[in-house]
């Protein structure tokens, strides 16, 4: 009998080794870099990840430390009643010269980091991150572009076409007017296979996504919360926006009556285990409880309930995700994140902190992902520079030169919802 | 369930299979045993003959698959038995042994235990050294030291923090 195993059967086994592992192996002989590097290997071994434990129980948190002046990630297993650190995954941030204060997350799949810098400032930079093996893709400048970039506002979203095994990111691009943004936005989507920016030829549906959007992903569609700005009789009319990754189309579905009226700063879709939800503020700074809409039946109008009722307690907060065994993910002022109980309405503090606004947290999976599209990002920390009297100048400044992050993150929520609540309030007069 | 006749040459009886390894050794297997592999299956559902020959097989090799198979073609094991046989099936077996497994279960096509072996090899392997995976999946060395030297310095950060292990 013959030792050598057949290419199938190799595949088989380095499918079910991390990401880490496998860049190493790459050193083993030039056929199993190239057979690591192939896009066939990195879906297989994806799908494989998505099959075992190891898809399901990881969820990665990121927030912004005050104290180290930079964005913070960490993977956590979502176990019963605890929520460790994973030991065997450390995240270094390698972006901590190239933005004010945090990146906006516009999503993650399959261990792929959306990150859009329009949060604190003028938008110019789009990339995509996998963390695990510390590679990075720069997206190229969409063709539209503007004179002005701060008369506009871009909504995107991001996701993985499993048909044409892609990663793929949709921006629609707002012009603000004097009676709120126009309609239809403009549309460009990036594909990772082509590396560039192309026009779609579908409608574009007349309807404005706020500014605080946060995408859900579900099924291959990306999913917000829009508005329609209807003029005199009702003020606005709330729905869902959705597109196709795949088809590369949009769609709209119709949100619950209750929520068909509201601020649409009120409103933040959010994703409930796997299907599609709605969290409903009371109000969205000062807001002291919530309600979560859910979409039980992704597609099926009728099947939209509202399932979750949460109570900040200590101040405000904000609804981040869910965990395996029901709790809600949140966070809240002076605390940091919280795992919520909504039936007992317990709530307990997980130890990790930050700024309130600044939370994110997704279920998490390594994965190969960008090895051979992207770039090297390693973590540049303040000592790697250059000079050292430089340096040690730098460290006796310790305040922020931008000014205090919380205070950043107020004034953004203010002004939008000012601006929203004067502008509907005007095309009702 | 599996019988075996001690006394003469095997005799494949109703709703059984006799399957010999490349050593000459014959086995005994009930059919709904032989059907949970994909291949078995085929072969039986073109030919009536009731004794198949596997001629790249070894006998202590064949021993474990038809072991695993008779198991899970065992209705009155509960699926959690199944799974702690599963686990105690592949542990603590050589790398060597596991390497002839996997590669008996990909030829009789038994996709839960390919599945169960080829994870286990990944987890002897995941600490391995580059040199120690060269020697079991016998592979040479096709990069000068120069080229391999290149992806090590590229991807440094992935060999800093962990001891690795060379047996």
């Amino acid at each position: 009998m013959s030792e050598y195993l057949p290419q199938e059967v190799v595949i088989q086994i380095l499918t079910k080794l991390p990401p880490k592992t496998l860049i190493k192996f790459r050193c083993v002989s030039k056929t199993w870099n190239s057979l690591i590097s192939s896009p066939y290997f990195i879906s297989m071994h994806t799908q494989q990840t998505l099959l075992s434990d190891s898809g399901t129980n990881q969820i990665i948190v990121r927030r912004y430390s005050k104290d180290q002046n930079s964005e913070v990630y960490s993977v956590h297993l979502d176990k019963e009643d605890q929520f460790p650190d994973d030991k065997n995954i450390r995240i270094e941030y390698p972006f901590r010269d190239c933005i004010r204060f945090y990146y906006r997350i516009v999503g993650s799949c399959n261990g792929v980091f959306c990150l859009f810098d329009d949060l604190f400032g003028q938008a110019d930079s789009i990339l995509l991150w996998n963390p695990v093996i510390k590679r990075k893709v720069i997206l190229p400048a969409p063709q539209a572009s503007f004179e002005n970039m701060e008369y506009y506002m871009f909504v995107l979203g991001f996701g993985f076409d499993v048909v044409n095994n892609d990663y793929k990111v949709v921006r629609m691009a707002y012009i603000q007017g004097d009676n709120g943004y126009i309609v239809p936005p403009e549309v460009e989507v990036y594909a990772l296979s082509t590396k560039n920016w192309h026009k779609i030829n579908g409608e574009v549906p007349n309807c404005v996504v706020e500014y605080f959007w946060s995408q859900v992903l579900i099924n291959g569609n990306v999913n917000w919360v829009a508005y329609r700005n209807r003029g005199k009789e009702v003020k606005v009319e709330n729905l869902i926006m959705l597109f196709d990754l795949t088809r590369e189309v949009f769609d709209e579905m119709p949100l619950p009556d209750a929520l068909e009226n509201e601020l649409p700063i009120n409103l933040i879709g959010v994703n409930v285990k796997g299907s599609l939800g709605v969290v409903h503020y009371e109000d969205r700074i000062w807001s002291m409880s919530c309600c979560i809409w859910v979409m039980t039946k992704y597609g099926d109008v009728k099947s939209w309930s509202k399932l979750y009722y949460v109570d900040f307690e200590g101040g405000p907060g904000m609804i981040l995700g869910f965990r395996t065994n029901g709790d809600v993910l949140l966070s809240a002022d002076n605390l940091g994140l919280v795992s919520y109980d909504p039936v007992t309405g317990k709530s307990a503090d997980l130890g990790v902190h930050g700024t309130k606004d600044s939370f994110y947290a997704s279920n998490y999976m390594e994965s190969l992902a960008l090895l051979a599209e992207g770039k090297e990002a390693r973590e540049r920390l303040p000592s790697d520079s250059d000079g050292d009297s430089e340096s040690e100048s730098s460290m006796e400044v310790d305040i922020d030169p931008y000014g205090d992050v919380e205070r950043s993150e107020f004034w953004m929520q203010c002004s939008m919802s000012q601006y929203l609540t004067a502008l509907l309030k005007r095309s009702d007069s | 369930m599996v019988t075996t006749d001690e006394k003469g040459p095997l005799t494949a009886k109703k709703k059984s299979v006799i399957i010999r390894s490349c050593d000459g050794d014959e086995f005994l297997v009930s059919e709904s045993a032989a059907v949970l592999s994909t291949s078995l299956k085929k072969i039986l559902e073109e030919k009536e003959d009731r004794l198949i020959h596997l001629s790249d097989i070894d006998n202590k090799t064949l021993a474990m698959v038809i072991a695993y198979l008779s198991t899970h073609a065992d209705d009155g094991l509960s699926d959690d038995l199944k799974r702690s046989f599963d686990q105690e099936f592949v542990s603590g077996k050589e790398f060597d042994v596991l390497k002839y497994l996997v590669l008996a279960t990909d030829t009789l096509q038994v996709t839960c235990l390919c599945y169960t072996v080829a994870k286990k090899m990944a987890d002897i392997m995941k600490n391995k050294l580059v040199e120690w995976v060269r020697r079991e999946f016998d592979i040479q060395n096709d990069y000068t030291p120069e080229a391999e030297a290149e992806i090590r310095r590229l991807d440094a950060w992935a060999w800093d923090d962990r001891q690795l292990e060379d047996d």
